[in-house]
């Protein structure tokens, strides 16, 4: 069988895709290698955690960034490979099953630290279309606590207002009239002031 | 670093109690933002007050940052700048900033000359409020 058909009938299998007859010829590959199913297993199992981590709902942001991003790792990949790593045994070839998790996990570890909240109350004007107004708002992002965000929009679907609820409140004794000496900055901040002063 | 314009990033005081609770640099807010700050559906406050501002450039392909308390840094904003849309539009990353900690991000388009209201912690009986707006866009 062609390396092309056996990857697109794994490809199925993983998916539970599979017709009758396709199972037939899936099943007589396993008994020809016994590693093979359990190499099939693990990948399903991988796939589908990543599946169940990631909102189907919820598009990463940027995406013409993260694509670009994403296709350039992939060309740097091709042509870092030598002729004779392209010639190695089949049973090796399954690597090409990993690309999909691969991209998955991509997806994943940019979503790494955060919590996405999509606007949990839209408030328009009247008579204005809810729909036309959401694909304009923003999404917000949190560094790990269990925020919420209400994102408000106004008569012309502009954002106004972004209501953050579940904040730890700032102490009462900070006083902002005083100079904080002790306060540490972020280290991003420092960098960005030395490069604007450079 | 090419500048294309400037933000003005401003940090009020809401409360019902005594606003004098926020200490001596607070200041009154003027009646035209006091209107808008009246008019944000779901925040009613009987006073509000002027924390601080600040009014950084916005540099191409630079993370720029705000600090709307100095001299404290307790409360600090990053802005990145992501692309222009016409001429009065600009989508960028806002970062909100608590004691060296990165709380939230957001990604909104701001249109020139509006306000986004960022409403944020309760501090002495009251919430912070960064409003953040894009003062000028170069064309």
């Amino acid at each position: 069988m062609k390396k092309e058909k056996t990857e697109e009938l794994f490809v199925k299998w993983i998916d539970g895709q599979l017709t009758s007859e396709e199972e037939v010829r899936v099943v007589t590959l396993f008994q020809e290698n016994e590693n093979l199913e359990a190499e099939l297993q693990e990948m399903k199992s991988v796939s589908g955690s990543l599946a169940e981590e990631i909102p189907a709902s919820v598009d990463p942001p940027y995406c013409d960034f993260f694509n670009s991003q994403l296709m350039r790792k992939v060309d740097l990949e091709i042509q870092s490979r030598t002729p004779s790593e392209m010639r190695g045994r089949q049973a090796k070839s399954f690597r090409w099953a990993w690309a999909p998790v691969g991209a998955l996990a991509l997806v994943l570890s940019f979503f790494a630290g955060h919590r996405i909240s999509r606007p949990a109350t839209v408030t328009v004007a009247q008579g204005q279309e809810e729909g036309r107004l959401i694909q304009f708002l923003p999404t917000v992002y949190f560094a790990g606590e269990s925020l919420e965000a209400e994102v408000i929009a106004d008569s012309d679907g502009d954002v106004s207002a972004i209501f953050v609820h579940g904040l730890a409140a700032i102490r009462d004794d900070i006083d902002f009239a005083t100079v904080t000496t002790s306060t540490e900055l972020p280290k991003s901040y420092a960098r960005s002031e030395a490069r604007r002063f450079d | 670093m090419k500048s294309i314009g400037a933000m003005n990033v401003q940090l009020f005081f809401a409360t019902n109690e005594d606003p004098a609770a926020a200490g001596g640099i607070a200041k009154r807010v003027p009646e035209i933002e006091l209107k808008k700050l009246q008019a944000i559906q779901g925040l009613e406050f009987e006073h509000y007050r002027l924390m601080g501002r600040d009014m950084p450039e916005i540099l191409k392909g630079y993370e720029n940052w705000a600090t709307p308390l100095l001299p404290s840094k307790e409360i600090l904003v990053s802005f990145q700048p992501i692309r222009k849309s016409g001429d009065k539009k600009l989508q960028m990353v806002l970062e909100y900033w608590q004691s060296k900690r990165k709380v939230f991000s957001v990604n909104p388009i701001l249109t020139m000359g509006k306000t986004l209201y960022l409403v944020g912690p309760e501090w002495r009986k009251g919430r912070l409020i960064l409003a953040v707006k894009i003062e000028k866009l170069n064309e």
